[in-house]
C-alpha cells in the first residue's frame, strides 16, 4: 500500500511539473545582429536597433530592422516588440553593435547584463560603431542585399580566421575587463557609401573607448598575445638597398622611392619583465615569413638578398610596435596585457587597476624581432 | 509431460487383432488418416498399422510389406526383425501410449497376433523446404544460407559446421499439449557452466502448453520479459550460430523455427554483424562504428530537432536556422505533431511494405516514399527539413543486423520525440537517463546486459566496439567467463610459416 501511495506520488511528480515556455521557431523574431546607442532624444535612455529574423509564411524579405527606446537593453526590445507580431528573442544574437558616444561612455553595464542572460551566446562578437550604430544598421540593411547582421559578422569574423585582430567574443571582453593590467581591443565598423566597412580599431581603456588605432594594429596586438599562422601583411620597405638586387634592371629600371612586400607571418611572441625597478620589458618575437608579393622586381637568388630583406623587416615591424605603444601609452590603455606580466612578479599578484593606470605609462620596453624567410614562393 | 509419464499401464498385449483396430481407432476418432491393414501368413494374423502422411511410403511399402509378405518364415517378433533388418526395428513397445507417441513421429509398426509387444519402424516422412538464402539478416559475404523449419537439418548443419566431439546437443522435451523438441547447444571445454546450468534449468522448470517458435521462447526464458530490449540473440544464420558457441556461448534451437536463440548476449552485440568479421579488420571496424552511431541517430536526430525548434533555437547554427525557419513557417502544427506524424508515417510504410507481397511492397515503398513526401512538403504540411531527418534516422534504425533490435529502436524514437516536445532538451536527457539506468540493469541468462563497457573489461572491447587483425583476435570473450579463455596461442599467431628457401 505504502509503496502504491509512492509510486502514485512519483508519476505525478513528472506530470505536474509545469511545461518549459516552448519558443517555437516561426514564431520568434529572431534577433540577429542589436545596435545600441544613447538616445539622442531622452537623456539616460538607450536606442536599440534589432536586426531580425521573421520567417512569415508570406512575405518574401525575413530581416526586419526594428527600433526601440528604454533606460535598459530589455525594456528597448520591448518597446522595439510593439511593432512586430513576433516574439523578439535575443539567444541567437552573433553580434552587437556598440555607437561611438555609447562606447565613450563606458560599456560594461549592457556587457554584465548580456553575460548574465543565459539565452545569450557568450560568444557573441562585440564591435563599435564610428559613428551611431543605428545609422550603419539602417544604411547598412538598405545597401546590401543580404541581412547586414551576416554580412557584418562575416566581415569580423574572416578578420579572426586571418588572424589579423584578437577575438574578443562576450566572455573575452568581460574576462578582460575583470582581468588587471590588459585592456580589450574591438573592431570598428564605419559605412563607406553606406555599405559598413571596419575602418580601424577601438582601443578601450577598462569599457572605455579612449583612442582609434589603424587596423594593421590589430595583428601586432594578436601577434604579442598568441602564435599566429599566416596572417597577411603588407609593409613599405625603403626601396634604395635592393637596388642592386633588382631584376631586370636594364629593361625596367625602378624609379620607385618605397617597395612593397606583401608577406604571410607565422610566428610567435615571448615577454619577460627584465627589470621589475625600472619597469623595463623585453619583447622576442620570432617570425617566419613566406614571401607573397614584391610591388618592384627583386631578385631573391643571392642570400645576401635574403638577409637584408629579414633585416628590413624585422626593423619595420619592431618601428611599428614601438609606435603603437607610444600611442597606447598616451592613452594610458594596455592591450598587449604587459600588466599581467608586471602582476606575476608582484608580491601575491597584488596589483591594483589605478595602480596599474600609473605605471603603464612609465614602462619601457625592447621590442626584438626576428626574421627567418621561410619561403620565397615564386620570386626566387 | 513427465506426470503423464507416470501414469504407466501395464502391458497391453497380446490382444486380437480386431479388439486392438478397435481400440486404436477410438483413439483417433473422426481421423481417417490411420491406415491399420491387416494380412493372414500360415495360419497367422499381422497388422500393419501407421498414419499415411507421416511415414515414408515408398520405404514402407518396399521394405516392410514386400518384406513381411513375401515372407517364408514363420512371423514372429524374432523373425521379422531378422528378415526386416532396418537399423529403426525394435521389439519392445508393448504399451499403448507408447505406441501413440511414436506413431505421431512417424513409426510404421507390426504387431503378430499373440506376440507380446510390436515391431516398430521408424521411418518418419517430414515435409521441409529447402535450405534457402537469410531474409531477415541478410549478408553480403560469408556463408549464405540460413536455418529451416526442420530441427534435424538445422542439427546436421550445425555439425557440419563444429565439427568436434566436443558439441553437446542436449535433448529438452517442452510443451503439456504439444511436445516440442528442443535442443541445447554448447561446447563442453568452452562454455562456462553456470550458463549452461542456467539455461537447462529454465528449460526444464518452464511450464507451458506449447512452444509456437523460438522468439517465444526466447521471451518465456528471459531475464527481464517486461522489457522493451531483446536479452536473448536471434539468429537464423547457421555461421553466427556456430561462430558464438565457439567462443563459449550456448545456443538454443527448437523444432519448426527457423531461427536460434543464443545466450547470453550484450546489449552491443545486436550490432554486430558477422560480416564484420569476413571484411577485412580496419573495414569491419568501420561498418561496427557506423553501426553504433546509426543507433544514437535513429533514437536522437528527430527528438532532438523537436526539441531545438520547440524550446532551443539558440542551438541552431545561424545559416541553418534560416532554412529551418522558412521550412517551417508554413506548417500548421506544432513540431512535435508534425514529426510524430512524419515518423507515423514511415512505419506505415514500413508495415506495408513488409506484409504485402514483394513486388507490390516495392511500389508502395516508391508511391509512399516519393509522392506522398512530395505532396506533404508541397501542402505545408511538414518541412522538407525534418523530411531529410527522419529519412536519415529511418535509415539508420534499418542498419541493426537484428531485426527486433531493430524495431526496438524504431519504437523508442516514440517515446523520445514526445518527451522532447514536452520538455525539450531536459527531457531527452531525461529519456536518455531511463534507458540509461534500464539498461544497466538489464541481464541476460545472469550477466550483465551492457557488458563489456559496464563492467567495463577492456580486453572485450575489440570483439565488441572495434575489431584488431586477427593475430589480436586470440581471446575469447572474457566477460562471460568461458572454461578456456583462449582461442589459440598468442606467439604462434604472429609467425608466418612460410617456407625459407
Amino acid at each position: 500500500m505504502y509503496r502504491k501511495i509512492l509510486i502514485i506520488a512519483m508519476v505525478s511528480l513528472l506530470f505536474l511539473t509545469a511545461c518549459p515556455e516552448s519558443k517555437v521557431i516561426e514564431n520568434q523574431g529572431i534577433i540577429n545582429t542589436r545596435g545600441i546607442d544613447i538616445n539622442p532624444d531622452q537623456e539616460n535612455q538607450i536606442e536599440t536597433t534589432l536586426i531580425v529574423y521573421q520567417f512569415d509564411d508570406q512575405a518574401t524579405n525575413i530581416t526586419k530592422t526594428l527600433y526601440g527606446v528604454g533606460h535598459t537593453i530589455k525594456a528597448a526590445r520591448e518597446k522595439a516588440n510593439e511593432s512586430s507580431s513576433f516574439n523578439l528573442t535575443p539567444g541567437q544574437i552573433r553580434l552587437n553593435l556598440f555607437g561611438r558616444e555609447l562606447a565613450e561612455q563606458g560599456i560594461i553595464e549592457y556587457i554584465s547584463a548580456m553575460i548574465s542572460d543565459a539565452r545569450i551566446s557568450d560568444t557573441m562578437l562585440l564591435a563599435v560603431a564610428d559613428s551611431s550604430a543605428k545609422e550603419i544598421l539602417t544604411e547598412g540593411q538598405k545597401v546590401t542585399s543580404i541581412n547586414v547582421g551576416q554580412y557584418l559578422h562575416g566581415v569580423i569574423d574572416r578578420e579572426h580566421k586571418e588572424e589579423t585582430l584578437p577575438r574578443v567574443e562576450l566572455n573575452d571582453f568581460s574576462h578582460i575587463y575583470n582581468d588587471v593590467g590588459i585592456d580589450p581591443i574591438l573592431p570598428v565598423i564605419g559605412s563607406k557609401n553606406g555599405e559598413p566597412v571596419k575602418t580601424s580599431i577601438a582601443l578601450f581603456q577598462d569599457d572605455k573607448y579612449v583612442k582609434e588605432l589603424p587596423l594593421v594594429d590589430g595583428l601586432l596586438v594578436n601577434l604579442f598575445q598568441k602564435t599566429i599562422g599566416n596572417a597577411p601583411l603588407e609593409l613599405k620597405l625603403p626601396m634604395e638597398p635592393f637596388r642592386e638586387y633588382e631584376a631586370k634592371k636594364e629593361l625596367h629600371p625602378s624609379n620607385s622611392e618605397n617597395l612593397y612586400v606583401r608577406i604571410g607571418l607565422n610566428g610567435k611572441s615571448q615577454t619577460k619583465l627584465t627589470d621589475f625597478e625600472e619597469k623595463h620589458f623585453k619583447t622576442t618575437i620570432n617570425l617566419g615569413i613566406i614571401l607573397e608579393e614584391f610591388s618592384e622586381l627583386i631578385s631573391m637568388k643571392d642570400e645576401k638578398a635574403a638577409d637584408l630583406l629579414e633585416k628590413e623587416i624585422a626593423k619595420q615591424i619592431e618601428g611599428k610596435y614601438e609606435t603603437l605603444l607610444k600611442k597606447v601609452q598616451e592613452a594610458n590603455a594596455d592591450p598587449f596585457g604587459f600588466g599581467n606580466i608586471y602582476r606575476t612578479h608582484r608580491k601575491a599578484g597584488d596589483l591594483t587597476k589605478k595602480e596599474w593606470r600609473e605605471i603603464f605609462p612609465t614602462i619601457s620596453v625592447d621590442f626584438n624581432v626576428n626574421v627567418e624567410v621561410l619561403n620565397y614562393g615564386t620570386t626566387k | 509431460m513427465r506426470k503423464r509419464r507416470k501414469q504407466e499401464s501395464s502391458s497391453l498385449f497380446p490382444i486380437k487383432i480386431d479388439q486392438f483396430e478397435k481400440l486404436l481407432k477410438s483413439k483417433f476418432e473422426n481421423n481417417p488418416d490411420l491406415s491399420f491393414s491387416v494380412y493372414e501368413h500360415e495360419n497367422k494374423k499381422a497388422a500393419v498399422f501407421y498414419i499415411s502422411y507421416l511415414v515414408d511410403l515408398e520405404k514402407a511399402e518396399e521394405f516392410l510389406l514386400n518384406l513381411l509378405l513375401t515372407m517364408q518364415k514363420e512371423w514372429t517378433n524374432a523373425s521379422i526383425q531378422n528378415e526386416i533388418p532396418l537399423i529403426s526395428g525394435d521389439a519392445t513397445i508393448n504399451k499403448l501410449e507408447d505406441i501413440l507417441e511414436k506413431i505421431l513421429l512417424g513409426t510404421a509398426f507390426i504387431y503378430i497376433e499373440g506376440e507380446d509387444s510390436v515391431v516398430s519402424y521408424m521411418m518418419p516422412n517430414k515435409e521441409k523446404r529447402a535450405l534457402t538464402k537469410a531474409e531477415t539478416e541478410s549478408v553480403v559475404i560469408g556463408p549464405q544460407i540460413a536455418f529451416t523449419e526442420s530441427l534435424v537439418t538445422n542439427l546436421n548443419v550445425i555439425r557440419w559446421s563444429i565439427r568436434s566431439t566436443d558439441l553437446v546437443m542436449e535433448k529438452i522435451l517442452l510443451g503439456k499439449e504439444t511436445i516440442h523438441e528442443v535442443r541445447l547447444i554448447y561446447l563442453k571445454s568452452v562454455a562456462n557452466e553456470t550458463d549452461v546450468n542456467t539455461m537447462r534449468e529454465r528449460l526444464k522448470t518452464l511450464e507451458v502448453n506449447s512452444i509456437d517458435d523460438s522468439s517465444v521462447l526466447a521471451q518465456y526464458i528471459e531475464d527481464s520479459s517486461a522489457s522493451i530490449f531483446p536479452q536473448f540473440y536471434l539468429t537464423e544464420l547457421p555461421d553466427r550460430f556456430a561462430y558464438t558457441i565457439t567462443q563459449g556461448r550456448v545456443g538454443v534451437i527448437v523444432e519448426n523455427s527457423p531461427t536460434a536463440i543464443i545466450a547470453p548476449s550484450t546489449f552491443l552485440s545486436f550490432f554486430e554483424s558477422t560480416e564484420d568479421l569476413y571484411m577485412r579488420w580496419n573495414t569491419g571496424s568501420f561498418l561496427r562504428i557506423l553501426r553504433f552511431l546509426s543507433v544514437f541517430i535513429a533514437i536522437f536526430l528527430t527528438p532532438m530537432y523537436v526539441a531545438a525548434v520547440t524550446y532551443h533555437y539558440e542551438i541552431i547554427p545561424s545559416d541553418l536556422l534560416i532554412s529551418i525557419g522558412q521550412s517551417r513557417a508554413g506548417v500548421p502544427f506544432p513540431p512535435i505533431f508534425e514529426a510524430l506524424f512524419l515518423e507515423l508515417m514511415i512505419e506505415l510504410l514500413r508495415e506495408a511494405g513488409a506484409r504485402l507481397p514483394t513486388k507490390v511492397g516495392q511500389t508502395i515503398g516508391i508511391v509512399g516514399g516519393v509522392v506522398v513526401g512530395t505532396a506533404a512538403v508541397q501542402a505545408g504540411i511538414t518541412s522538407n527539413i525534418l523530411i531529410i531527418f527522419i529519412t536519415i534516422s529511418a535509415l539508420a534504425s534499418f542498419t541493426a543486423p537484428s531485426y527486433l533490435m531493430g524495431t526496438t529502436i524504431r519504437v523508442l524514437r516514440f517515446p523520445m520525440i514526445i518527451l522532447a516536445g514536452i520538455l525539450g532538451i531536459v527531457g531527452i536527457i531525461f529519456g536518455i537517463c531511463f534507458l540509461a539506468i534500464h539498461l544497466l540493469k538489464l541481464t541476460s541468462l545472469g550477466r550483465p546486459y551492457l557488458t563489456p563497457i559496464y563492467p567495463f573489461q577492456m580486453k572485450d572491447l575489440n570483439k565488441v566496439l572495434f575489431r584488431l587483425p586477427p593475430n589480436f583476435q586470440w581471446r575469447r570473450f572474457l566477460s562471460f567467463q568461458p572454461k578456456d579463455t583462449s582461442r589459440y596461442d598468442k606467439t604462434k599467431a604472429k609467425k608466418k610459416k612460410d617456407i625459407d628457401e
